[in-house]
């Protein structure tokens, strides 16, 4: 054994000792301030009488920050190296990194499809390739950081084909390709609002700007061109997209959306929105430096559990809202803890689509599975944050008690992957949890083994883990 | 003239009250679009680039001939009707399905729900079974199919797996085979020992708390009667080799144990139809398999006296182009075609041995009394009790009726009960 991975074992069995003698999930508060945002939910917190929240642990800060950033649980390695690692700063460090990561691109990009409708078939024909293209660009522009701004104005500036500009499909992923439906998607993604709650003037400008834009075929199979009848000096939108990019509700829509991507499908107090949405807006709309200051704040490392009423603390950002993991993170964690991956296959439209990518990377919301169904993957017909569910229900706990598929994938990573580990148990934990078993855990295994023969016991482990509430939640 | 529509509406009103409603529907998705012409509207006496020297045998019922691919459905004629002229103008698959299943145009932009769905909607209110109430035999037929905006809870269970197989295994409701019930119990002590982040949590989370009755109610569910409805061992060799030992045969066997259990609606979703090549090799296999399958269904339903309050319907997304397709690339093929093509429906009600429509002499026009795919679905809305002109449930914000408004050569009324039977 190297020297570097016995030193690394040693100093995962010290940490993990330690980890004991405070909670497995949360330890008090080192209230700390580093940034503005700091500063400003302290005074909150104290204008609203809110105790400073206590703060997660590191093991299940680490894995937070993998579930939320990169659509998966952490690897144990990574996992155990944030856990002994002595840095201050390392948090921050990690959060940055992950940040930049096309793993985080990738995640970004399946939360902004939802959204935008990204799907080849109904309601919403954007044909396949047009959907892939459409979901790369996402993509390329979160790992450019592109200036979010800028980012709109891509889209809403957008022409050509839908095979050749992703962007363009903004105008096509709509119900009915109308001015009405398009401007309904503007208001509704760039300002949050629907068009009809809007001002008069509002909608009009905005229904008089998109009625420009037109759509003609081409002889290529399903190609598209978006056009605007205006030539581009001319072009109503170019006003337009410097208007909305100046209103208010621009930037509170990112930062609201940034906050659902973390804290799951909740809205926090105006206050916190209005505060980010200027921080967001002096630092030139830089996406990634909002979502890394919500990332290394006091609120997003708040513990899971409070003292106080759930939903007051919710609201002031005092507690971090567990939730069932996303039926993507799921897929995809499973898949990565058994060794398996899984392969996806869409039959609308013809020809068949295959993909063999995580399930956060499928560029197209037509394609079925019963995994991802089961789980409550959106359908992307509406584009409504509600499409997603997210609760628990008695068929998911089901499917994961007896599917036989998840059953022999378990079997496999016991006598498999971890045939040669001399503490199944141990790393199990690391795999499912992020975190070693605490004693009373492995206290719990050796008197559970006596009653029921060790090795039978152990066989279950990887199914015990798996149907846990630790490991279903995003925590 | 008002007086003889206000019979007719009348007797109309009468014949459906006549009988009671069905109380489960079978779906048989024929996907790809199967030909007419090598199924239930033969044309024998057509050239030969048409009907390639195929020829149409007589069935029990005197007068009707369907093709001789279809010998053992032959024998079953007095069970079902016939329908010669479904008709629409969607060629692709996707379009023409989401058209057959929903009777909707798409474009609208909403996504309609598909007959299924909406029977078992309808049907859930008096189902208490432990099954879904929508269920697909085998693979997924994609989103058009599905429970567009009633909710998550009419979305299909899709089973997976292979009926014909030693062992039925549906992922998540039959359990794993090798498991002991000493080991599931060990499990189940150890997962609820096991437990810390949920000691942690529950008294502050309410989130967290929901986990444990959905377990609950997940264990209630496995301890009932659903997995056992997909067990094939208890049925006999005889039954089994009776509906063919193949997947699509498994299926229909299933679909009949689906429908024993109470299941509202249960789709076989029968895949390979689509034989733009190699079309008569195609068909000679599939229609043998169906062929056996479909008429042992029938057959079982009957003699267990399940058909009169089970429709089972049989259709694809369209039918196939009349002229064969002897050039290459297609080298004997048959394109799609929506313009005329057929479709059957039993049970539930609905008289057998009737034919509907008359096409031309190839089968590719309809010459008398055009059915939409509305009119077919409405009349199975019908027998089931659901009005297809009433409106959607309020809470999905959708103002329309469940289905457009019927054709002008309208629902199925020709074969509704008579005044009497079927009690």
């Amino acid at each position: 054994m190297p020297i570097y991975k016995t030193l690394l074992a040693a100093a995962v069995f010290l940490t993990a000792f330690q980890l004991f003698s405070s909670d497995i999930y949360q330890k008090n508060s080192t209230s700390q301030v580093n940034s503005g945002f700091d500063r400003f939910l302290h005074r909150l917190w104290v204008k609203h009488k809110i105790p400073v929240p206590n703060e997660a642990s590191d093991s299940v800060l680490v894995r937070r920050m993998y579930v939320d950033l990169t659509g998966r649980v952490p690897l144990p390695e990574d996992a155990k190296h944030y856990v002994v690692c002595r840095q201050p700063e390392k948090q921050f460090l990690l959060a940055k990194q992950l940040l930049e990561s096309e793993e985080f691109a990738m995640f970004a990009a399946m939360r902004l499809g939802d959204e935008l409708r990204i799907k080849s078939e109904f309601p919403i024909n954007l044909w396949p390739n047009a959907a892939f293209l459409y979901t790369r660009m996402l993509c390329y522009a979160v790992l450019n950081n592109l200036p979010y701004d800028q980012f709109a104005a891509n889209i809403l500036l957008s022409s050509g084909s839908n095979f050749r500009n992703g962007y363009a499909n903004f105008f096509r992923a709509v119900p009915q390709k109308n001015a009405e439906n398009i401007a309904n998607a503007v208001s509704t993604f760039f300002l949050g609002e629907n068009l009809n709650s809007l001002s008069k003037e509002e909608k009009n400008l905005l229904l008089e700007t998109f009625a420009v834009i037109k759509f003609k075929s081409t002889r290529e199979w399903k190609e598209e061109i978006v056009f605007s009848t205006v030539p581009i000096a001319n072009d109503p939108r170019n006003a337009l997209v410097k208007k909305i990019t100046a209103d208010p509700r621009f930037a509170k829509t990112a930062v609201k959306r940034c906050w659902r991507w973390l804290f799951g499908n909740v809205e926090p107090d105006d206050a916190i929105v209005e505060h980010l949405a200027e921080q967001f807006k002096k630092n030139h709309f830089n996406l990634r430096k909002l979502l890394l200051e919500i990332c290394t704040s006091p609120a997003y490392k708040a513990a899971s559990v409070t003292s106080i009423d759930y939903s007051q603390a919710v609201k002031f950002a005092a507690v971090y809202p567990a939730r069932r993991l996303d039926a993507e993170v799921l897929a995809d964690s499973i898949a990565q803890i058994t060794g398996k991956p899984y392969s996806y296959l869409s039959v609308i439209p013809e020809p068949f689509s295959y993909y063999n990518n995580r399930a956060a990377a499928l560029p197209d919301g037509s394609v079925t599975d019963q995994f991802l169904l089961t789980f409550g993957r959106p359908s992307r017909d509406s584009g409504t944050p509600e499409e997603r569910k997210s609760e628990i229900t008695a068929d998911q706990r089901m499917f994961l008690f007896n599917s036989a598929d998840i059953n022999s994938r378990l079997n496999d990573l016991l006598y498999r992957k971890l045939k040669k580990e001399k503490d199944k148990f141990t790393e199990l934990f690391w795999l499912f949890y992020s975190r070693p078993p605490s004693p009373e855990e492995y206290k719990l295994f050796k008197e559970l083994g006596k009653k029921h023969t060790q090795w039978k016991l152990l066989a279950r482990i990887p199914w015990v883990l798996l149907n846990s509430k630790e490991f279903l939640c995003q925590h | 003239m008002k007086n003889i529509l206000f019979i007719s509406l009348l007797t109309s009103v009468i014949t459906v009250s006549a009988a009671p409603p069905a109380k489960s529907v079978i779906e048989i998705w024929v996907w790809g679009g199967p030909s007419q012409l090598e199924t239930f509207d033969p044309k024998p006496d057509a050239p030969a680039k048409y009907n390639n020297g195929l020829k149409a045998i007589n069935t029990n019922v005197p007068g009707i001939q369907i093709s001789e691919m279809l010998p053992q459905l032959a024998k079953h004629a007095d069970k079902y009707s016939i329908i010669r002229t479904m008709t629409h103008k969607h060629n692709g698959h996707e379009t023409a399905s989401y058209l057959m299943q929903t009777g909707r145009e798409p474009g609208s932009g909403k996504v309609f729900p598909a007959i299924g769905a909406l029977v078992a909607f309808y049907k859930s209110q008096n189902y208490q079974g432990d099954l879904p109430p929508y269920v697909i035999l085998t693979k997924p037929k994609g989103r058009f199919a599905e429970e567009g905006f009633l909710g998550e809870k009419f979305k299909p269970l899709v089973t997976g797996g292979n009926p014909n197989a030693a062992r039925f295994s549906v992922d998540g409701i039959t359990p794993p085979s090798a498991l002991s019930a000493e080991t599931i119990a060990m499990q189940f002590e150890a997962l609820e020992q096991f437990d810390s982040f949920g000691k942690f949590s529950s008294t502050y989370n309410p989130q967290v708390n929901l986990f444990d009755r959905a377990g609950e109610d997940a264990r209630k569910k496995m301890s009932g009667s659903a997995a056992k409805v997909f067990d094939l061992s208890t049925e006999s060799e005889e039954t089994r080799n009776r509906y063919g030992r193949n997947d699509f045969g498994q299926a229909c066997l299933v679909a009949r144990k689906l429908v024993e259990a109470g299941v509202p609606y249960i789709t076989i979703n029968a895949q390979g139809w689509d034989s733009h090549k190699k079309h008569f090799e195609t068909m000679k296999k599939k229609t043998a398999e169906m062929d056996q399958a479909v008429a042992a269904l029938l057959e079982d339903l009957a003699e267990k006296k399940l058909l009169d309050t089970t429709i089972v319907w049989w259709s694809g997304e369209f039918g196939r182009t009349p002229e064969i397709q002897w050039e290459a690339p297609w080298n004997g093929g048959r394109n799609h075609y929506a313009k005329c093509f057929s479709a059957i429906i039993a049970g539930g009600g609905f008289q057998g041995g009737k034919v509907i429509g008359v096409s031309d002499s190839v089968a590719g026009t309809v010459v008398e009394r055009p059915v939409a795919p509305q009119d077919l679905l409405g009349s199975i809305l019908e027998r089931c009790g659901i009005d297809p002109d009433s409106k959607f449930p309020e809470f999905t914000g959708v103002n329309a009726p469940l289905l457009p408004k019927e054709s002008a050569a309208g629902r199925l009324r020709e074969i509704y009960p008579r005044k009497g039977e079927n009690k």
